[in-house]
């Protein structure tokens, strides 16, 4: 009955702490490894997206190729002062790296539904094995073997991994 | 002997206890955000922050006007060259022009050394604030037993809580920015 008793209080303890043990479960995926299969795997969400930013990345060029024009005009016209020259200059230089911020930002809104993508797949392995953090692999310079989720990753979003990692 | 196995077994729980406690101990996690953190510092005033960011600008703008004098000095050497040059033997110009794309060398080289003594500076004026967070960070640390704080910008995915960055910022006194 004692014995008994105390077998009881040893398992849960055991229990007790094995799930505290748990607590910390660690995976790691490599972003840019994932994203290299997912160009390679040619998804269409992804092939759409990579048509969009190169289109508006060819609109903000004419754009800007319009603004070079104008400066180029001016610096042959006679009459034109050093300030009025300097200052389609400025507007010039300007124009570049607004276009330069502007295709970042396209970027980043036209790859949301592969990252919405990603993220799906990660949070479904994380419930399903119980992992507690994910850790980007660019951040890790040792991991333990067998802790990399990035291929369960790409398996989940139906992307065979072709691409090397690194 | 019953209650000596009793006690035997209640013991066995008890070290075995311990080294499961220590070794889930072994790993606890907390997260910090260090921009979000520097943010709600910015946004606080806190005046260890506003002398470190007056001094940097400060320093920068001496840097600037040293850099305006040199520029200036260039400029009018610029001018001169230019008008006795015709004046000059073809070997003395070559020596001339020669001796000043030299010095405007030089002094992009000093543009570029101003860039990274400032950021040295903002580096070296910021020192004390990193330690306050370093300190509340490893206060938060003790108390709680964590193991490791990793940096948010590290992470793909976090247990809710894990971040302690209002932790940090409460332990300073600071109330947290607005939006992260």
């Amino acid at each position: 009955m004692n014995l008994k008793y105390t077998f009881l209080v040893i398992l849960f303890f055991v229990s007790v702490i094995s799930l505290s043990a748990q607590e910390t479960k660690v995976a790691v995926a490599d972003v840019n490894y994932i994203m290299a299969n997912v160009a390679q795997a040619q998804v269409p969400e992804f092939m759409n997206a990579q048509e969009n930013i190169q289109l508006y990345g060819e609109k903000l060029q004419d754009d800007l190729a319009i603004l070079y024009r104008e400066l180029e005009e001016l610096t042959q016209k006679e009459g034109v002062t050093q300030e009025e020259l300097q200052q389609k200059e400025l507007e010039f230089q300007q124009a570049q790296q607004n276009a330069q911020n502007k295709l970042a930002v396209k970027e980043n809104d036209e790859l949301q539904p592969i990252y919405k993508m990603i993220e799906e797949a990660m949070l479904g392995i994380i419930s399903e094995q119980g992992y507690t953090y994910v850790m980007r692999k660019e951040a890790l310079l040792y991991e333990l073997p067998g802790i990399d989720i990035s291929n369960e990753i790409l398996s989940r979003m139906g992307i065979t991994p072709v691409s090397e990692s690194e | 002997m019953k209650t000596y196995r009793t006690q035997f077994l209640l013991t066995l729980t008890m070290v075995l206890g311990t080294f499961f406690n220590s070794f889930a101990q072994d790993t606890k996690i907390a997260v910090v955000d260090a921009n979000y953190i520097l943010a709600s510092i910015a946004q606080a005033q806190i005046s260890e922050y506003v002398s470190a960011q007056e001094n940097v600008q400060l320093y920068g703008q001496k840097l600037q006007e040293d850099l305006q004098v040199k520029i200036q000095t260039l400029q009018q050497e610029a001018g001169e060259l230019e008008a006795s040059i015709g004046t000059m033997t073809e070997e003395a110009a070559n020596q001339a022009v020669q001796a000043f794309r030299q010095k405007e060398l030089e002094l992009q080289q000093e543009q570029q050394n101003a860039q990274n003594k400032l950021a040295q500076k903002e580096a070296e004026e910021l020192e004390p604030i990193y330690k306050m967070i370093e300190e509340a960070i490893i206060g938060i640390v003790n108390e709680q037993g964590y193991s490791h704080v990793l940096r948010k910008e590290a992470l793909l995915y976090e247990p809710p809580n894990a971040d302690i960055s209002n932790e940090v910022l409460n332990r300073m006194g600071i109330s947290p920015a607005s939006n992260e």
